[in-house]
């Protein structure tokens, strides 16, 4: 098809190859394609239909094989159903932290409290925003050194935004009521923070959409800042893509982790580097009142940014008895006075 | 009061105030202070299974749901769930009853044992739904209610519009309901909202059906098809998958009006609508297809082509009446109609590719004519004069707009058109929601279909034309204008097509001489002139599917969708194989022929392919300066 142009030599030969080899590559496209379209016009017509994966995925259970494949803060669990036999939605697993040592390496789950039977359940909801070391290192007493880590990036960082917000609202109910238009762009900052931290949420999004084009002060604006303030407390569900950790850099135990993963199973070594690796760790830390029952407490919640009331709420005298009686194995009955009269 | 007691209190007015539950919580035992926590939870002692405990608090906060009004002690027991740490708890019994209390009414008890009455009068009988769960592999717990293998936490359909848009009606609704008439606006918004739409999507609901309809061991107890599948293969379920809600799912044809999915009846039942005597009737009600004739239950549903899966698994004492097996039987024409183009397909394409891709070898091997060095200068030479030029005009002005006229339908039939046929790609979901929806783009794929018959009919106009002056030229009767149009196949065309194969395998030196348009153009214009009348009829009987059923059977849909389906994979190869291949890629014209812009041929081309049409040529300029 194509015939050499007059020109020197070289380039012509340079040319012809390129001109081969480009015809080459379309004469195996052509080949390649149609043999494709035949295969399938082929299997359409011979072979059973097959359903597609996402018609037949379901869960029969939560297992730890999906919780391990969670892989970012916005991951939604599928299919969108709840797994079979398991009544309650689950829109969405807790944050992974990628950082965690202890349970990136394989060695224990991301939910990793499974002994005591009382307190397991509160201790695994503690494990989605605290680092293991706040309460299992056996080097600390008193009021410790803590800060935010965030879960993405292993980092140190500020505040999370959801709770910095809700102080800002809870403490400058003035600067709200009587400057609006000061406070305004910090709200409208820290929402959108928010709502990038828990991974989307349309009732949020709708309500920056509200202050954002409201005039500050007018009611609209006061009426979507005050349901942002009733809101937000209902996203403290442990999912802030940050960790509470100690200050004190953690003990470089990437080494030692990887020669006990390397020595074989029951073997003296193991055994010797997973003491090691352990020396420092309190496998039944007395943590749960000395973060929440201390005077001063273990963690400073204010400093951490904490709102007020929260940090009310958590060292409240009913809260300390509810875990002084959970950990000594005496049930603690839930008050009913709030309750519908049939119900008491 | 004891200091236990006193404990309490505080405890539960601390939390009330620091969780700042809205008036219309159905959370008063403040369950959600723990349970609104992601990682409450465990792994259970298998070490692999997870007992997660989360509940997300939104759905009571914002009334996601019919069940946003129960309290936590409603389903699970009081005395288990009151007490830190909980007993063991029993699993849900969800026919029992339970409290419903609205503001300034009186309580009233509701339960859902009624419907497990009407489980036991339809095809999903108790003993049925157990046999399923085993069959599973248990995904349902001892004790816990059958009702979780098709039902989890029910949730308020929302509609697409913005939030605010849903927000608005509800705040209008808070102005009078408030204290003073007491009812939560947003629940009453949503239940009545959400209940005139179905519950769930087609594809879930598909989803839901799935897990057991398309569970090999589910189909071998009860000799079932695979009726996921073969529902797939159907417009229906083509449609689902690209996300319409208008088009039928499961339990628009199995569940009869004014009834429920909790009566389904097997097809073998009378009382059901997809019993042979209902389904004519199911298929016209007034939501779907009103106005078509009764052979409209006709045409397939369920369709599944292949023999192998239309074969029964071998049934056994567990079997019931099979409901699902006369729904794909008798598809063997439908099946003959796809071997056809199957046959078809190999015996017109199969021939294209192999001659493009010998045509692209002689490129590759650097192989010509031996006379390919003349011809291509007698071409330059020819395309160098004006009336050489002329005459080497290989596609007239009316012959290039008709060209483009198909180029530009032909392009919108493919991109509305295909992402229908492979439905299962999410590229095609992808493309669908780009156009804007399954409505815009089957409207858009039946306006370009009209616009590529009106071109097509433009072209028959042209050819009438063509004819009626060549007649007058010539004075030849019309039979003898029509076989001497440029675009039909001679006996010739075939000899010079054997001679270029042999040429092609390297068994002939040289080519014969090829007239203006060569056998494979001549193929192609023949496929698509056939291919425009096959897809415009079988496109509009499926379009007036509803005036169709009025006077053929049902399985002329059918049977038109299938042709249909693969009379268009047949041109989309041709086309998007072979021709663009030829007119863009190839060596000698790429990045474009310029032929449908200019009409011309470049010089290579001519000296290949049209040395014939070269002599014509160069006879007609000899004969012009012979005339001056």
């Amino acid at each position: 098809m194509n015939q050499p142009s007059p020109v020197p030599r070289s380039r012509s030969w340079v040319r012809t190859i390129l001109v081969r080899l480009y015809t080459l590559s379309i004469m195996l496209i052509v080949v390649w394609t149609s043999y494709t379209a035949v295969a399938y016009l082929f299997g359409s017509v011979f072979t059973p239909t097959v359903v597609p994966p996402e018609l037949l995925t379901w869960a029969g259970e939560l297992n730890t094989d999906t919780l391990r494949a969670n892989d970012g803060t916005t991951r939604r669990v599928q299919p969108p159903r709840a797994p079979v036999g398991h009544y309650h939605g689950v829109d969405r697993w807790f944050q992974p932290d990628r950082h965690n040592n202890c349970t990136t390496v394989g060695c224990h789950e991301p939910l990793p409290h499974t002994k005591r039977k009382e307190v397991r359940a509160f201790a695994n909801l503690h494990a989605t925003f605290l680092d293991c070391r706040t309460c299992h290192d056996a080097n600390i007493s008193g009021p410790v050194g803590v800060h935010w880590i965030s879960t993405v990036t292993g980092r140190e960082q500020e505040t999370p935004a959801l709770l910095r917000l809700m102080n800002e609202l809870e403490t400058a109910g003035d600067t709200i009521q009587n400057a609006p238009a000061e406070i305004h762009p910090t709200i409208l900052e820290q929402l959108r923070a928010v709502i990038v931290g828990i991974g989307g949420d349309s009732a949020l999004e709708n309500l920056l959409v509200r202050i954002d084009t409201s005039q500050p002060g007018s009611p609209v604006w006061r009426q979507a800042v005050a349901r942002l303030e009733t809101e937000l407390p209902n996203y403290t569900r442990g999912d802030y893509s940050a960790k509470i950790a100690l200050r004190a850099p953690p003990e470089d135990l990437n080494e030692p982790t990887r020669r006990y993963l390397a020595a074989a199973p029951d073997s003296p070594e193991r055994e010797k580097l997973n003491q090691s690796i352990h020396k420092s760790v309190i496998s039944r830390p007395d943590a749960c009142l000395t973060c929440h029952g201390d005077d001063p407490p273990r963690l400073d919640l204010a400093a951490l940014g904490y709102p007020p009331s929260q940090v009310a709420a958590l060292l409240s005298a009913p809260t300390v008895r509810l875990i002084q009686r959970t950990i000594e194995g005496e049930p603690f009955y839930l008050p009913r006075i709030l309750e519908p009269d049939d119900a008491r | 009061m004891n200091r236990n007691v006193r404990c309490s209190i505080i405890l539960a007015l601390g939390i009330v105030s620091t969780t700042t539950t809205p008036s219309w919580s159905a959370d008063p035992e403040n369950c959600l202070s723990c349970h609104r926590y992601r990682g409450l939870g465990r792994i259970a002692d298998d070490g692999k299974t997870i007992a997660t405990y989360h509940v997300d608090p939104n759905y009571d906060d914002r009334a996601l749901g019919p069940h946003a009004r129960l309290r936590c002690t409603d389903c699970h027991e009081r005395s288990e769930v009151t007490v830190v740490p909980h007993h063991s708890t029993r699993p849900v019994d969800c026919t029992q009853s339970c409290h419903l209390v609205e503001p300034g009414r009186p309580e009233m008890r509701f339960g859902h044992a009624r419907i497990a009455e009407m489980l036991e009068g339809s095809v999903h009988t108790q003993e049925v739904l157990e046999t399923c769960n085993r069959l599973l592999g248990h995904p349902v717990g001892p004790g816990q209610s059958f009702c979780l293998l098709c039902h989890d936490e029910p949730v308020f359909r929302k509609s697409d519009e913005r939030r605010v848009d849903q927000e608005t009606p509800v705040s209008r609704c808070a102005v009078c309901h408030d204290e003073q008439l007491p009812v939560n606006p947003r629940y009453m918004y949503w239940h009545v909202h959400a209940r005139s739409r179905p519950a769930r999507s087609h594809a879930e609901l598909t989803r839901a059906c799935a897990m057991c309809h398309s569970n090999e061991a589910v189909r071998e107890a009860y000799g079932l098809p695979d009726t996921t599948a073969s529902y797939l293969l159907s417009f229906h379920g083509k449609a689902m998958l690209l996300g319409s809600e208008e088009t039928a799912g499961c339990l628009d044809c199995h569940v009869g009006q004014l009834q429920n999915v909790h009566l389904m009846q097997a097809r073998t039942d009378p009382a059901s609508p997809t019993h042979p005597t209902r389904l004519g009737d199911s298929c016209r009600n007034s939501a779907c297809h009103a106005a078509a004739g009764e052979a409209v239950s006709a045409a397939a549903v369920h369709l599944e082509l292949t023999p192998s899966a239309r074969r029964e698994p071998a049934t056994t004492a567990t079997s019931q009446p099979n409901a699902d097996r006369a729904s794909t039987e008798g598809t063997r024409v439908e099946f003959y109609v796809a071997i056809f183009f199957v046959v078809l397909i190999l015996f017109t394409f199969g021939p294209s590719v192999v001659l493009l891709s010998l045509e692209l070898l002689q490129v590759v091997v650097g192989r010509h004519g031996p006379e390919h060095v003349r011809h291509r200068q007698r071409a330059e030479t020819l395309l160098a004069d004006p009336a050489g030029r002329r005459a080497l005009v290989r596609f007239t002005l009316h012959q290039r707009i008709q060209h483009w006229l198909l180029f530009a339908t032909f392009s919108t039939l493919v991109i509305t058109g295909f992402p229908i046929k492979f439905a299962d790609q999410s590229w095609a979901r992808d493309v669908v929601s780009f156009l804007g929806g399954l409505t815009v783009t089957r409207r858009l794929h039946r306006w370009a279909g009209v616009l590529m018959l009106a071109g097509f009919v433009y072209h028959l106009g042209y050819i009438t034309w063509f004819m009626w002056k060549q007649r007058r030229a010539t004075r030849r009767p019309w039979l003898r204008v029509l076989l001497d149009l440029p675009m039909v196949m001679r006996g010739r065309d075939w000899k010079q097509l054997w001679h270029l194969l042999g040429h092609l395998l390297f068994l002939r030196t040289t080519r014969l001489p090829g007239g203006r348009f060569s056998l494979q153009e001549k193929f192609e214009y023949f496929g698509v002139f056939w291919g425009c009348i096959l897809l415009g009829i079988t496109g509009s009987l499926l379009w007036a599917n509803e005036w169709t059923s009025r006077y053929l059977s049902g399985r002329v849909l059918t049977i038109a969708f299938l042709i249909h389906t693969f009379e268009a994979f047949l041109a989309l190869l041709h086309v998007g194989v072979v021709h663009v291949a030829a007119v863009i890629f190839a060596p000698g014209v790429f990045p474009v022929s310029r032929a449908m812009w200019t009409g011309d041929t470049p010089a290579d081309k001519l000296a290949d392919a049209h040395t014939g049409w070269l002599d014509e040529a160069e006879q007609a300029v000899a004969a012009t300066k012979g005339d001056a």
